[in-house]
């Protein structure tokens, strides 16, 4: 248990270091431009080396035809993949992808979070415990810590936890807000099955 | 009359399409097409199977095996995992955090507001709007940096100092990483 803590803090040194470091963004660069651009551009002369020095000769076709020949391959290559990306990204797999992600229809964590009183906004915090006194208004200001630790730790540290009021407080602020008890506890009994898949 | 700047987008756009196009099924045909010619050159299958008739088994056992594992990839493995490792799973975003500070506040949320609570809470509420305006037609380049609402929270005692440097700092933070130091 030790070993994996000290592993983990080792883990969050290494990513925190990594995350502040403004050298590391060459990186980013770097392989963005690769991404984007390089690697496509090395897949394309590959291709043409391959047609025009293999493929071609084995078939017989020498000389000018060789040029004419990749020349239509690049054109119909070229042409055919931009009618089937436009399709892909609108239609196609892209678009499909994202549909079928079981997320589409599912809350995720941070929606659902946010869905409960534990990540609501200052504002609506402030408006609600206008008027407040005793156990209610220390459970808003409870709230609004939380809430100002985790946007203030999620600028910078590399390992985020969403804000986390006791189940006691959620309960009084839910239920100050409108809600039935009975409500509340299923409510806050889905909200925390959810949070389990971090 | 298109200027430069619209001909360069329209390219770019034109090229992202041609790579999704190449990658999501030229790519990944001739990946496949490789890996099977790999496999009949290499081994003695050739012996038994001709190219093509080894091409068409490869197929008939390849696809239902893929077409099963990524149905089940999508709704509960890699997929699934892969989105729920992303940190901005419980990270907020720059604009989020400066909507749950209270830096920016949508006309909707205004609404609300105006029934419910006090005239300063109000005040501070037109002034998220404004600064939410602001930040809507500059494109994103005007960075807001109201803090009223941690002010009012500090003044209603729902803050204590800490909380009320930090949500000071939250509500001013620069969106750009590399301006992370001036956070801190």
């Amino acid at each position: 248990m030790q070993i994996k803590s000290k592993f983990y803090s080792f883990l969050r040194k290494i990513g925190r270091s990594i995350y502040q470091s403004k050298y590391f963004d060459i990186i980013v660069y770097l392989r963005v431009t690769h991404m984007n651009y390089v690697a496509f551009l090395l897949t394309a002369i590959n291709a043409i080396v391959l047609l025009q020095g293999v493929v071609l000769p084995a078939i017989g076709i020498q000389g000018a035809m060789k040029i004419y020949v990749t020349l239509a391959v690049i054109i119909i290559l070229v042409v055919l993949s931009v009618m089937l990306g436009w399709i892909d990204l609108n239609a196609g797999t892209q678009r499909k992808i994202i549909e079928k992600n079981v997320y589409w229809y599912k809350p995720p964590w941070k929606v659902v979070r946010e869905l409960t009183f534990t990540s609501i906004d200052l504002p609506f915090i402030v408006a609600m415990a206008e008027g407040t006194e005793g156990e209610l208004k220390e459970c808003y200001k409870e709230a609004a810590q939380a809430v100002v630790d985790w946007l203030y730790e999620s600028s910078f540290d590399v390992v985020v936890r969403g804000p986390k009021p006791s189940d006691d407080c959620i309960k009084k602020l839910l239920v100050h807000i409108g809600f039935d008890e009975r409500q509340v506890e299923e409510y806050l009994k889905f909200v925390k099955e959810r949070s389990e898949y971090r | 009359m298109p200027n430069a700047k619209m001909i360069i987008r329209k390219l770019l756009r034109i090229y992202v399409y041609m790579r999704f196009g190449m990658t999501n099924y030229f790519t990944f045909l001739i990946s496949l097409f490789n890996t099977a010619s790999l496999v009949w050159y290499f081994t003695s299958l050739r012996k038994y199977l001709s190219f093509p008739e080894f091409l068409g088994l490869f197929f008939l056992i390849y696809t239902p095996l893929a077409v099963l594992l990524g149905y089940y990839d999508t709704k509960k493995l890699v997929s699934k995992s892969t989105y729920e490792t992303n940190p901005y799973w419980r990270r907020p975003t720059f604009i989020e955090r400066k909507r749950f500070v209270g830096a920016i506040m949508t006309p909707v949320a205004l609404l609300h507001r105006k029934l419910e609570c006090s005239e300063e809470c109000k005040k501070c509420s037109e002034e998220s709007l404004r600064e939410h305006m602001k930040y809507v037609l500059s494109d994103g380049k005007y960075n807001p940096r109201s803090h009223c609402f941690c002010d009012l929270a500090y003044k209603l005692g729902l803050l204590d100092e800490e909380h009320y440097r930090k949500c000071i700092k939250v509500a001013t933070s620069e969106p750009y990483l590399s301006d992370l130091g001036k956070l801190r």
